[in-house]
């Protein structure tokens, strides 16, 4: 009977292996077409009859890094996502935190305020951004991007770790206020580590947001100082479109972030999990 | 908590109050008379101007079936992964590879696979037998293939919380009642889905925020047309605002669908959560 | 729970932090005098004036970018550093730099329907004074007339490219095809003078194979926007339409010329390669490059990209005449591209900003950036330039610049995009109409009559 139990379900987990196998598949093919393009000359990228083996090359990746400003731009890409993504998860602590622990009359209204600002479309928001930017002499800079993407990441940000931090049994932290720790050693002592995969799963959602961000880059970056998405659109000129140059551009701006959410899968997963099961 | 509040202060709420104000004066940035106080000017002409609802049904229509479509697959790969099987590690963080893909990556490839002529999509179509569809021209093919689109890239984050959801089910609930000699079916209706209620609130209202406001999309691929078949809303105010600079018109624009995200987003919680879920 | 996971988070976590840590010194380290304003980093060096320009990431682009900027720098010791950003981008741009007055960026590339809305609203300098008039005589007198807005000259030229009729050159004289077309119309096979002309031969060639290649009829840019716009300008011109009244009040789209014009146009259609709806610029260009039409309605300069082996498989084959007239006898008048370089009036450095531009365009360097793959030349002088005129085809008998003298031809009866502030809007309003009758959802009459009716509201926003 048990031996029989046993074999179905083994019989079940390999069923359930070839579909997922299938599923991620489809869901993988358009990537995997991606980097198949990248890998391929110019003319057979886009041809009438589809080369699906054509023999690889890794010119169009020397030429993406080597020419042109697309390694620069990967590079202000990671400073403005890490540095923005740092910046609001600190700021947002610093609101979320209170909003979990302390009952504030009408916070329920301040986070839904809060998250309200996601919605706001870019395209209202960014003329008065543009002249505060101005007004305090950041226009043109990488700094300009910093802040509009802590801006922009800020709600999220709030709205996850209130509901981390709240997750941290409130006992915990008292008992180390007995022990004499204050408020703020407290929080990093104890709230914090206990609260870190959450934190971890946010902070990587506010990097990818950050890092695949295009309409404030586009308008916002001067010469020198445009990041990768904004960067890779300077192979779609009007006469014909570099689909090669493109494809490996848009694998190289892929990758960071697919490798930095492997690394942190595990908080990423029991990050959401944190969050979202109450 | 205050440095936090400061910035929010100073960066998001000086630019909703200015555009909120905006949204009441006749500006075209180009305009060398500059701004007039218009009233309600833009507001009226918007609501009585039937392209405006036009791209309210487009919008909802994108939205509502992105969506739900996200959700239920989502859910169903959710379970597929939810017992272990050989090389599901692997196959998960494959699965997670769309969701961290640049909107404009994903634009401009999805462009290139789907071209009617050189496109690998449509290469397989006519293996198959079929007539070239070009996807993203074609009146009445264009929106749902934006739809298609937006599920491909987003499926995998509702999956990954569904998944996390259903880790953090009590494996004694499910025990019980498969002791109880429930049918599967049963088991997932009457004591997962149940405990899914809140999971399932935050990853639609996070993808129903961030589906309102599909852009770098659009303007990548199909840029509202076929005729009118993908003005989305969030389109539409990128067009009066930066195609024609008409900052107060595109203002007003956007509060219009400030206000029905709004609506939506609440109405929708408060369907899903009891009470005690918001404090 | 875990204690043990939470140290394995923080490793990670401090891990993380330490990457972002280096990776954020060395691109602050990389980039370090881009983090400085632009106003600090023109003022350093010496003094030395520091120009900061976005050119359109076409050829004529690139050239400035990579051969005529440093150049200048070498010659001047003024540094240009020229940023490439598609058309809508540099749009944007302009309009939210220009309402904050911004002064980061001192010289633009302008699609030249720009000028009217950002010269009247004083965003632009003027030009006059580097332009000087004996000068003005060599440049296509339509040229600066499409740069020139209230009599004040607010850009120069920098390439022009009316719309020409394209055809395989290795179709149209091959003696089994033209044996074929004779037999089946009745009519020579020669590059068509009249648009019934043009129509004739679209609809044998479309869909038929020659030398074991299907080809369709023609192809042009057919995407809702400003793509099926461009296009269908041509039909409007060349058939005598107007757009507008005479002080752009009120929309004329809806007349027996419009008609004429805009159901030749939707009717030929229908003879375009599959997913037409969806063709932009570079799509007609990869139809062209891949052999896959007969003709072609494209802007002269796509030309270089058809004749370059690396990403064209009929190079040498396509030759270029004018777009076919409304009747024999009469000219036709094809829809004018040209993009000017402007500078902006918030500019710290107008001077050595319009000194720049100028340059770009003198006699010696029109022909330069044609001759490296740039646009085509604005000043007549350089349509006979032995370098440019005399110049073949790597590895053909076809002459590089064999489309010049059509170009030339066409400059004399070409005709701009509505000339007035509101330009962009109104494409964007037309074009969902003219698609309805492209498709076949509305009638001609009715689809101009509603494209009337869209375009006298939108004009009242």
């Amino acid at each position: 009977m048990t031996g029989a139990r046993r074999r179905r379900r083994r019989r079940m987990a390999t069923v359930r292996a070839v579909v997922a196998l299938v599923l991620t598949l489809l869901f993988m093919g358009p990537i995997l077409w991606m980097i198949s393009t990248a890998l391929k000359v110019g003319t057979d990228a886009f041809s009438a009859t589809p080369k699906i083996f054509a023999s690889p090359t890794m010119d169009n990746f020397v030429h993406v890094f080597t020419e042109g400003s697309f390694a620069r731009a990967l590079g202000t890409s990671l400073f403005t996502a890490g540095l923005s993504t740092i910046a609001a998860l600190l700021l947002g602590a610093g609101i979320a935190y209170p909003l979990a622990r302390y009952k504030i009359r009408g916070q329920q209204h301040l986070s839904f305020w809060i998250l309200s600002l996601r919605i706001i479309p870019p395209i209202v928001v960014i003329i008065p951004l543009f002249l505060m930017l101005r007004t305090i002499g950041l226009t043109g800079s990488v700094w300009s991007l910093v802040v509009i993407y802590t801006y922009m990441n800020l709600p999220l940000t709030v709205w996850l770790l209130r509901g981390f931090f709240a997750d941290v049994p409130k006992e915990v932290e008292e008992a180390s206020f007995v022990d004499g720790a204050g408020r703020l050693r407290s929080f990093f002592g104890i709230t914090v580590p206990l609260a870190l995969p959450g934190i971890v799963a946010t902070a990587l959602l506010a990097f990818i947001f950050a890092w695949n961000e295009f309409l404030f880059a586009n308008i916002l970056t001067g010469a020198n100082t445009r990041t990768a998405p904004v960067g890779l659109t300077e192979y779609v000129t009007p006469v014909n479109v570099e689909w090669s140059n493109i494809m490996a551009a848009g694998t190289l701006v892929v990758l960071p972030v697919w490798i930095g959410a492997l690394l942190a899968q595990r908080y990423l997963v029991r990050g959401l999990t944190l969050g979202a099961v109450k | 908590m205050l440095p936090g509040l400061l910035f929010l202060v100073g960066f998001a709420i000086y630019p909703t109050v200015y555009s909120l104000i905006t949204s009441f004066y006749r500006w075209n940035l180009n305009n060398p008379l500059g701004k007039q106080w218009g009233g309600w000017h833009n507001y009226d002409i918007l609501l009585k101007d039937p392209a405006f609802w036009h791209s309210v049904w487009v919008t909802v229509r994108y939205v509502a079936l992105s969506v739900v479509i996200q959700l239920g697959l989502g859910l169903g790969l959710a379970l597929l992964f939810f017992r272990r099987f050989p090389g599901d590690r692997i196959l998960r963080a494959m699965l997670m590879l769309p969701m961290v893909v640049a909107p404009v990556v994903v634009g401009l490839l999805w462009r290139f696979m789907l071209n009617a002529q050189f496109g690998i999509v449509n290469y397989v179509v006519e293996q198959l037998g079929f007539t070239r569809i070009d996807f993203l021209g074609e009146p009445g093919w264009a929106l749902p293939t934006l739809i298609l689109i937006d599920v491909w890239q987003w499926t995998p984050f509702v999956f990954l919380i569904m998944l996390a959801a259903l880790q953090g089910i009590p494996e004694d609930i499910l025990e019980a009642a498969r002791v109880d000699g429930a049918k599967p079916w049963r088991i997932f209706w009457d004591h997962i889905l149940p405990l899914l209620r809140y999971p399932i609130a935050v990853a639609v209202a996070l993808r129903l925020i961030d589906a309102f406001r599909v852009y770098d999309l659009i303007y990548m691929t199909t840029r509202g047309g076929p005729l009118d078949e993908t003005e989305t809303l969030s389109w539409q105010i990128y067009d009066a605002g930066f195609r024609s600079f008409d900052i107060g018109y595109a203002a007003a624009f956007s509060w219009l669908m400030l206000i029905l995200v709004v609506v939506v987003t609440t109405v929708f919680l408060r369907l899903m959560l009891r009470k005690e879920d918001l404090s | 729970m875990g204690r043990k996971r939470a140290r394995n988070a923080l490793t990670l976590i401090a891990c993380l932090a330490l990457v972002m840590f280096v990776a954020a010194c060395g691109g602050s380290s990389n980039d370090s005098p881009s983090t400085s304003t632009p106003a600090q980093a023109n003022t350093s060096g010496g003094g030395k004036v520091e120009l900061n320009a976005i050119f359109l990431p076409a050829t004529w682009g690139t050239v400035v970018k990579d051969t005529l900027a440093p150049q200048y720098e070498k010659e001047t010791g003024v540094k240009v550093n020229v940023q490439l950003i598609a058309r809508d981008a540099i749009h944007e741009k302009m309009a939210t730099l220009f309402a904050a007055k911004d002064s980061s960026f001192d010289i633009f590339n302008l699609d030249y329907n720009w000028i009217p809305e950002f010269a009247g609203a004083g965003h632009l300098a003027d030009m006059g004074d580097v332009v000087p008039a004996a000068d003005r005589q060599d440049f296509f007198p339509l040229s600066l007339k499409v740069a020139t807005w209230n009599e004040k000259l607010y850009g120069i030229p920098q390439t022009v490219h009316p719309a020409l009729l394209w055809y395989r050159r290795d179709l149209y004289q091959d003696p089994k095809i033209m044996a074929q077309y004779k037999q089946s119309t009745g009519d020579e096979l020669k590059a068509p003078a009249t648009m019934d002309e043009w129509r004739k031969q679209v609809e044998f060639f479309n869909g038929k194979t020659f030398n074991g290649k299907k080809v369709y009829g023609w192809v042009a840019q057919a995407q809702k926007g400003f793509a099926n716009v461009h296009t269908w300008l041509n039909f409007l011109y060349t058939y005598g339409g107007k757009p507008f009244n005479a002080d752009f009040t009120q929309s004329t789209l809806n007349t027996p010329q419009g008609q004429q014009a805009t159901a030749m146009w939707a009717g030929m259609s229908k003879f375009m390669p599959p997913g037409a709806n969806s063709v932009t610029y570079d799509l007609v260009t990869a139809a062209a490059q891949q052999g896959q039409v007969a003709t072609a309605l494209h802007w002269s300069w796509g030309a270089f990209a058809v004749d370059d082996p690396k990403s064209s498989k009929t190079v040498g084959d396509w030759a270029y005449t004018q777009v076919p007239s409304a009747s024999a006898g009469q000219p036709s008048h094809p829809h004018l591209a040209e993009w000017v370089i402007s500078v902006s009036n918030y500019s710290k450095h107008q001077a050595e900003a319009k000194k720049f531009a100028a340059w770009l365009e003198t006699k010696k360097n029109d022909v330069v950036q044609a001759s490296l793959g740039g646009g085509d030349p604005v000043r007549l002088s350089s349509y006979d330039s032995p370098t440019l005129m005399d110049e073949k085809v790597k590895g053909t008998d076809q002459l590089r610049f064999r489309r010049l003298p059509e170009v030339k031809k066409a400059m004399e009866t070409a005709q701009p995009r509505p000339f007035f502030p509101l330009e962009e809007r109104w494409e964007q309003v037309v074009s969902t109409p003219l698609q309805s009758i492209s498709l076949g959802r509305s009638s001609v009459e009715e689809g101009l009559k509603q494209a009337d009716q869209d375009v006298d509201s939108s004009l009242n926003r």
